[in-house]
């Protein structure tokens, strides 16, 4: 020791913050949802291939059109399922579809090593809860009003379209008006 | 007085009294910047999937299916919705302290806080600990206050105790600012300083007052000789018990004169122009900012031992930074003084440029030198023997550390050894040239600094 300066090799303190996860926990949780929709929602083997690539590439890959690609195969793979008012695997699609979209926006700005506070997570994940809640209780009402099987009301799309359109609207009016309020 | 008695009541872990009055307040990083607001593909990725699902679903009339786009258009219209304000600021702000560590060392507390603008839902922030790997966080915005880190004060002088960089990141994703230019935080270390019992002093000490014994008569206290008096010689130094004992005939009067004490001039050049550390692998990497301690650590700490020991004893001390054009302090003494000399030397540090002088730098007449370098080159030994030539005493304070070679590669082992062979060869000149010599670091290898010290303190003083 030289005069109250350490010779050793000490290091600094790993930076405090509060709880936190590993980031590397997004993208896995992301590679796990997408999985297990893959696996849910896919029959035919091509597609379910095609599906799980998707999903590695969208976890590997930095850019946004595997998660592309796989957001529509998943939303796209409805039209082979019969509508239900009690499929379950419907709910947990359109909320799975949403997930996705949303993890897929962050990992790909996020790092694989780093540590992310869980008080971050609370934003994000009280707008999904937010915006699910008002999506399957519009799903849940549609199915059960309509629940007929493809063609059996012509035209109901157009009306379930815009009445989409009008709840994305009242939601983004009801944020603003939040925010306003601070 | 004798150099000998120079001793001055300092302690050696003196961290207490530099760095109280060294260390400015916290020197908080507040740095405000416009973030540069770009959108992300999300929103669009999430427009374009979720109109051709409805777009699908209408024309097959699923209703099912045209539902589940409505999560991703209300998603992309929510973060469109969200888009951050332009022009905006955002504020980081870094606070460090300094805090004492229960083993003597001390460490640096550091707190990292954060203003930021509206639509920021994340802040990627990335922290680099000086000699530690850079981390990355991604926190709330509300939360970013809350990270704090510490790591050892591993050297003196200028340290950048931590670097931020940080990114924004807008709702889920959807917009994300261009990073923020790098912000470091750096905090001035003073040198902790050694108790130095002996001092040498210039052959010649040329000052009119001082706590040194000068070979001149004058007013001082230790007693000369019994001198016939001579006009000029003041009254009350007559000795009429030895002019009663000496005098041959009426008239004759003696005088007791004493020696004339005096102050010396003591000039530390600090040839700051390099820093090397401990471990001889990172000697070509540049300044040491790891662990362990650096030459410019010994450097610092040996001209404030000196600088604090000399203005002890009623000097005058010049400082002189070779590797600086503005870095000379004029020789001067007091409490004052010493302040600015002690804040001076905390922040020699190189400045990468060499700097080529063609002829020594004037060194006040009769001043000692102590010239604290490394000798790895022959610019310090040359400027020596200059000072040398002209008369001055000149003490080569060696800086460099014990060298360690743990996993160094063969050819660098080699290289070492031919480096150290010519400073060595560089040394051996200057010492048959009448330089002295003084190696700062302790090693039971060598003769103890202290009694090199005062070997060459009682030599100065046979000579004077």
């Amino acid at each position: 020791m030289s005069g109250g300066l350490p010779t050793n090799r000490a290091r600094a303190s790993i930076p405090e913050i509060n709880r936190w996860v590993p980031t590397a926990t997004l993208h896995l949780v992301f590679l796990t949802v997408a999985a297990g929709l893959c696996l849910l929602v896919l029959e035919s083997p091509i597609w379910l291939a095609t599906g799980l690539l998707l999903a590695v590439a969208g976890t590997l890959v930095r850019n946004l059109v595997a998660t592309w690609w796989l957001l529509l195969l998943l939303g796209l793979s409805q039209l082979w399922r019969e509508p239900s008012a009690t499929d379950f695997v419907y709910y947990l699609l359109l909320a799975g579809v949403h997930l996705l979209h949303v993890l897929g926006g962050l990992v790909r700005l996020l790092p694989w090593v780093g540590r992310m506070q869980v008080g971050a997570l609370l934003h994000p994940l009280r707008r999904f809860v937010f915006v699910q809640v008002a999506a399957q209780s519009v799903a849940v009402g549609a199915m059960l009003a309509f629940g007929g099987g493809p063609g059996m009301v012509p035209g109901l799309s157009i009306l379930a379209a815009a009445v989409l359109g009008m709840v994305a609207a009242v939601l983004a009016r009801g944020l603003r008006e939040a925010k306003a309020r601070g | 007085m004798t150099e000998d008695a120079a001793e001055i009541g300092t302690p050696a872990a003196g961290l207490a009294f530099p760095a109280a009055r060294l260390t400015p307040p916290a020197p908080a990083v507040d740095a405000t910047v416009r973030p540069t607001w770009r959108m992300t593909a999300t929103i669009e990725v999430a427009m374009v999937v979720g109109l051709l699902i409805a777009v699908v679903g209408t024309l097959t009339s699923r209703v099912d299916v045209v539902l589940i786009a409505l999560p991703l258009l209300a998603s992309a219209a929510i973060g469109f919705d969200r888009r951050p304000a332009a022009g905006v600021r955002s504020t980081v702000r870094v606070h460090v302290a300094r805090i004492p560590s229960e083993d003597g060392t001390s460490e640096f507390e550091y707190s990292v806080s954060m203003d930021a603008p509206f639509g920021t839902e994340l802040v990627h922030l990335r922290i680099t600990p000086q000699g530690s790997r850079t981390r990355e966080m991604i926190l709330a915005p509300h939360s970013v206050s809350t990270v704090t880190g510490r790591l050892p004060v591993l050297h003196s002088g200028r340290q950048r105790v931590v670097a931020v960089d940080y990114r924004l990141i807008g709702v889920d994703g959807s917009w994300r600012s261009l990073p923020a230019p790098r912000e470091v935080a750096e905090r001035v270390v003073a040198p902790v300083f050694a108790t130095i019992a002996s001092m040498p002093l210039p052959h010649r000490l040329t000052g009119l007052t001082g706590m040194h014994g000068s070979a001149r008569p004058g007013d001082g206290g230790e007693f000369r000789d019994l001198h016939p008096y001579a006009p000029g010689d003041r009254l009350r130094r007559i000795d009429w018990k030895a002019t009663a004992r000496r005098s041959q005939g009426f008239g004759d009067l003696y005088v007791r004169r004493t020696d004339a004490t005096s102050d010396a001039t003591i000039i530390l050049v600090i040839d700051s122009r390099e820093d090397v550390g401990e471990r001889v692998a990172d000697w070509s990497s540049g300044p040491s900012g790891g662990g362990g301690v650096s030459s410019m650590d010994l450097a610092r700490e040996a001209a404030a031992s000196l600088a604090v020991a000399a203005i002890g004893m009623g000097d005058r001390v010049g400082l002189l930074d070779l590797a600086a054009h503005d870095g000379v302090v004029a020789p001067a003494g007091g409490k004052r003084h010493l302040d600015r000399l002690l804040r001076r030397i905390a922040v020699c540090e190189p400045s990468g440029t060499p700097l080529n002088r063609r002829r020594a730098p004037i060194v006040p007449a009769g001043a000692i030198v102590y010239l604290l370098s490394t000798f790895f080159d022959d610019e310090a030994t040359s400027i020596a023997l200059l000072w040398r030539a002209a008369g001055r005493r000149v003490i080569a304070v060696d800086v460099l550390p014990a060298p360690l070679l743990d996993g160094s590669e063969h050819h660098t082992r080699i290289a070492h050894r031919l480096v150290m062979a010519e400073r060595r060869r560089r040394i051996a000149d200057v010492r048959a040239n009448g330089v002295e010599l003084v190696r700062w670091q302790e090693d039971a290898e060598q003769p103890s600094r202290a009694v090199v010290l005062r070997t060459l303190a009682r030599a100065g003083q046979r000579r004077r």
